[in-house]
């Protein structure tokens, strides 16, 4: 690894989607970066469903030819367990012809930074970020310093730069600096991971198919509700290439509740596992992976800032909800190009930056509350950001509009969208599209 | 610079020929179109087109004013860029 800059134009901390895809699109631009990501990769991370919306980002970075040359799983939509009626959703049925994938991040994620170190950012590896410090940035934003220490070493050393971008995940290093971060506290949720290997799955003719027919029948990503849960609670089931990724979505008080005092968490998870019949059926003569049961414990928040004198907030960093509706990689990508677009137009007209900063921050925080307004199960229409969430909502395409609607019907929140939208078009292609399915296992 | 509604439409028109996005030339903007309903102007579309507009006419457009309402039609967003210029154009008069 070459040294350390001393200075440039702007430092991404993390090398996420978000982070990898925002110095990309800033090289592009013509200004210098310097990455720091704390870990190595190929870094581990959970097996994730992406939406066909991925492509735009990744065309916008050249890494599509990347990306496809992969040979990620392609997904043909999703089967949805939920009250005991089993629906399907094809994304083909809504206009995308671009594929939805299941992708293994680890993987996923070093082709993106791959990416941005070809084309010229700097990049750091176990290098991780201190401090940040804007004191002098309200008077100019080219006097922002970062705070950084290789992995392993006891000197801590400084770069200096005019933006920073937090794409530091759930982390969110310049958020809980500055106190930013918002939790829900009426939606404390955790999620609970782990691996099997030769799962069975359902394709999307509904019907169950063994590991080995992956790649001729396209797997649906398969989504029940807990019927142990209180309806919002939910697992998936993702079939990636060598191995499958289950996980389950549930209240931190419940799972603590339901947990034996000396239950570990693999037990507890497997247990989970076990009280679905359909899970169980597909895993009839699947392996589970011992050793990979992992958790994450932060749902959900917010910021109260996204951006400020010298930073942007990106991804994760910026905001997470219920990963229900498969958004947070779309979500990064977005950030990223909203904060690449946003620093350029900064750096070209000084005297007008608290502007295009407000442009950034309150699109952002639109498209965040849309998030949450269909996620959350206690969203309510007096909550400050409902305004927000209904303008987004009103600014998206009919066709989006449908697909969230189907989103929300497969999982029992369509009344969280009707409280978003006025829109019997979207209504009515949304019901068109969502197929209800016989339930195999019954 | 003074701007007729025809050539404030023009431009706008062009922002979306220059942007490919009127896919392969098959949907004409009409001033009616419904830009957003149709997709023609997406999340990242929307960025670009506020930076066009403000840099064509010299105007800014404040965040509460990126609704639906402004934005759904090229003879919406004509009428809020001819509001502005009007009112910058008052101003100088009274100056």
């Amino acid at each position: 690894m070459s040294t350390v800059p001393q200075s440039c134009d702007v430092v991404v901390i993390g090398g996420g989607p978000a982070g990898s895809l925002a110095a990309t699109y800033l090289i592009d631009k013509g200004y210098s970066v310097a990455l720091f990501e704390r870990q190595k990769h190929p870094r581990y991370a959970v097996g994730e469903s992406l939406l066909p919306d991925v492509w735009k980002y990744c065309d916008a970075a050249g890494v599509t030819e990347a990306i496809a040359n992969e040979g990620f799983i392609r997904k043909a939509g999703g089967s949805v367990d939920w009250n005991g009626e089993m629906r399907r959703l094809s994304f083909s049925d809504f206009g995308y012809t671009r594929p939805a994938m299941h992708v293994e991040r680890d993987r996923f994620d070093e082709i993106l930074l791959d990416r941005a170190r070809a084309r010229g950012a700097w990049v750091g590896e176990e290098i991780a970020v201190l401090d940040t410090d804007f004191s002098r940035a309200e008077h100019d934003e080219s006097e922002v310093s970062v705070t950084y220490r290789p992995v392993g070493d006891s000197l801590a050393a400084k770069i200096r730069c005019s933006y920073v971008l937090d794409a530091s995940g759930q982390t969110g290093v310049i958020g809980r600096q500055l106190g930013l971060r918002v939790f829900d506290e009426g939606f404390r949720f955790m999620s609970v991971w782990g691996y099997f290997d030769d799962s069975k799955y359902i394709a999307a003719d509904g019907l169950i198919y063994s590991a080995q027919s992956v790649r001729e029948k396209p797997p649906t990503t398969y989504v029940s509700a807990l019927p142990q849960g209180d309806g919002w609670a939910w697992l998936w089931h993702i079939m990636l290439r060598k191995t499958t990724s289950i996980g389950l979505v549930v209240p931190i008080a419940w799972a603590q509740s339901t947990k034996g005092s000396a239950e570990s968490w693999e037990a507890w998870f497997l247990r989970q596992c076990e009280a679905i019949p359909l899970l169980q059926r597909l895993l009839a003569d699947a392996k589970f992976c011992p050793g990979s049961v992992r958790l994450v414990r932060n749902y959900s928040y917010k910021s109260k800032r996204i951006a400020g004198p010298g930073y942007f907030l990106l991804g994760d960093a910026a905001g997470f909800v219920d990963p229900i509706f498969s958004v947070g990689v779309v979500f990064a990508m977005y950030s990223a190009y909203a904060a690449a677009h946003t620093i350029d137009r900064c750096l070209a007209q000084r005297a007008r930056r608290d502007h295009h900063r407000s442009i950034f921050s309150s699109q952002m925080q639109a498209r965040l509350e849309l998030s949450r307004s269909l996620a959350l199960p206690y969203y309510q229409e007096q909550d400050a950001g409902h305004a927000q969430a209904r303008e987004a909502m009103a600014f998206s395409s009919t066709q989006a509009q449908a697909l969230m609607y189907a989103a929300s019907m497969l999982t029992d929140r369509s009344g969280n969208f009707d409280s978003m939208a006025d829109s019997p078009e979207a209504h009515r292609a949304a019901a068109e599209r969502v197929r209800l399915l016989e339930i195999p296992s019954r | 610079m003074k701007y007729t509604d025809e050539q404030i439409f023009d431009a706008l028109a062009s922002f979306f020929a220059q942007q490919g996005i009127s896919r392969e030339g098959a949907i004409a903007v009409a001033p009616d179109t419904d830009v957003i309903g149709q997709g023609l102007i997406d999340s990242l579309g929307i960025f670009k087109l506020i930076a066009f507009v403000e840099e064509t006419f010299a105007v800014t457009i404040e965040p509460d004013e990126v609704v639906l309402e402004n934005f759904q039609t090229l003879r919406a967003l004509g009428n809020l860029i001819a509001k502005k210029l009007a009112g910058a154009g008052q101003k100088q008069v009274v100056l």
